[in-house]
């Protein structure tokens, strides 16, 4: 049911792909309305913030809407676009201006938390369940925010965004091995730094 | 009873088994031997619960509302809208305008380059036509020629003659800058 589900997808995205090659227009808003909270969640869970990820989603559909002549369907549209995301991710890390590196444990969790830190128990001898989610979520993303953009990557679009190994190295345009190998780090370096939460 | 060895060629495949990435005969080897090792067992559940917790994360709210527009915008700005042109382009317009028929069907830049054209043609045989008759004296007669048939020469040709003249008048000891003076010098020895 997948398979015929993965088909009817990628037919269709073929489709479109042909009429945005046309430069339909709609065939484009089509493409961008299907894919843009996908996009915009694996930026997000990459760069760690909503400004960026919606100034770099954009920049990946500018980069789709330039390069669809180019575009053959040896890869899926949606491996296309995390490729393109991914590189424009890798670029902004090598700048600096998207690092996640500052995201301490200690840092404020959102402007509303601002001066609690996260490191403060809860005295009240009630579990605060709201805050027990929201404290777990953001030792998650820092955690993840401590991985480097390859092994993040890798562990982004096979646990939040469901791809296979295989899909992901065709993503990433690397050997299986590599993502198999990227993809062990990681966890290994996510249970040393979420031990404390594993197995919640 | 797991060994050393086992564990050792048994972790490195730990996160492909917990993500169901192994086949199914590799799975069953590793799903044993997990079974009988507690060090294997407890990587293995860690490795569980990390993909666990990053699939946990809440879903971000997704691009603001106004995102669909800004795009569009940027894409008429920057894909939709006439590039400035560089000097290669202009060259080019310039040339498609000038080759445009005029009113009276007249194509000016085909015709002046027709025209530049054959005047590029014509010019070695215009100078072939018009060169001074000096220039064709062949150089090899002031070495070899007598003075009688040098003062021939210089007879038969006008040009040579009133050079010839000039040069007796003035006595002029400087060469002229031409063929002619060193025949009139080798007319004077």
């Amino acid at each position: 049911m997948v398979a015929l589900w993965n088909f009817a997808v990628t037919h269709t995205d073929n489709a479109l792909i042909v009429r945005c090659q046309k430069a339909d227009i709609a065939a484009f808003n089509e493409i961008v309305s299907r894919y843009k909270d996908k996009i915009y969640r694996y930026v997000y869970r990459m760069t760690g913030s909503a400004e960026d990820a919606e100034d770099l989603t954009q920049e990946v559909f500018v980069r789709m809407y330039t390069n669809i002549a180019g575009f053959r369907a040896e890869a899926s549209l949606s491996t296309w676009l995390f490729r393109i995301a991914g590189n424009l991710c890798t670029d902004s890390f090598r700048k600096n201006k998207y690092a996640r590196g500052n995201l301490s444990l200690d840092a404020p969790m959102d402007e509303s938390e601002e001066g609690a830190s996260r490191d403060v128990p809860d005295m009240s001898g009630e579990p605060d369940r709201l805050f027990g989610r929201k404290e777990l979520a953001h030792q998650i993303e820092a955690a993840l925010a401590k991985l480097p953009p390859k092994l993040r990557s890798a562990v982004i679009l096979h646990d939040v965004e469901g791809l296979a190994y295989d899909e992901i190295a065709q993503t990433e345009r690397v050997p299986l091995g590599t993502i198999k190998s990227r993809i062990f780090n990681a966890r290994a370096t996510l249970r040393e730094h979420l031990k404390d939460y594993l197995g919640k | 009873m797991a060994t050393m060895n086992d564990c050792k060629q048994i972790q490195p495949q730990l996160a492909e088994y917990v993500d169901g990435e192994l086949s199914e005969e590799r799975a069953g080897q590793v799903k044993t031997h997990v079974r009988s090792c507690a060090v294997c067992q407890s990587i293995a559940d860690d490795f569980a619960s990390t993909a666990r917790l990053v699939s946990s994360l809440p879903v971000p709210k997704g691009p603001s509302a106004s995102f669909e527009a800004m795009l569009a915008r940027r894409i008429a700005d920057e894909c939709l809208a006439p590039k400035p042109l560089s000097p290669l382009d202009k060259l080019r317009l310039w040339w498609d305008e000038k080759s445009m028929p005029s009113a009276s069907g007249f194509r000016a830049a085909p015709a002046f380059a027709g025209a530049f054209a054959v005047l590029v043609a014509l010019l070695p045989a215009g100078y072939l036509l018009t060169r001074p008759d000096s220039a064709k004296v062949p150089t090899d007669l002031f070495a070899s020629a007598s003075p009688d048939a040098a003062a021939n020469l210089v007879a038969s040709d006008p040009m040579l003659t009133e050079l010839w003249n000039e040069h007796t008048a003035f006595s002029s000891a400087q060469p002229l800058g031409d063929p002619a003076t060193a025949l009139v010098g080798s007319l004077e020895n």
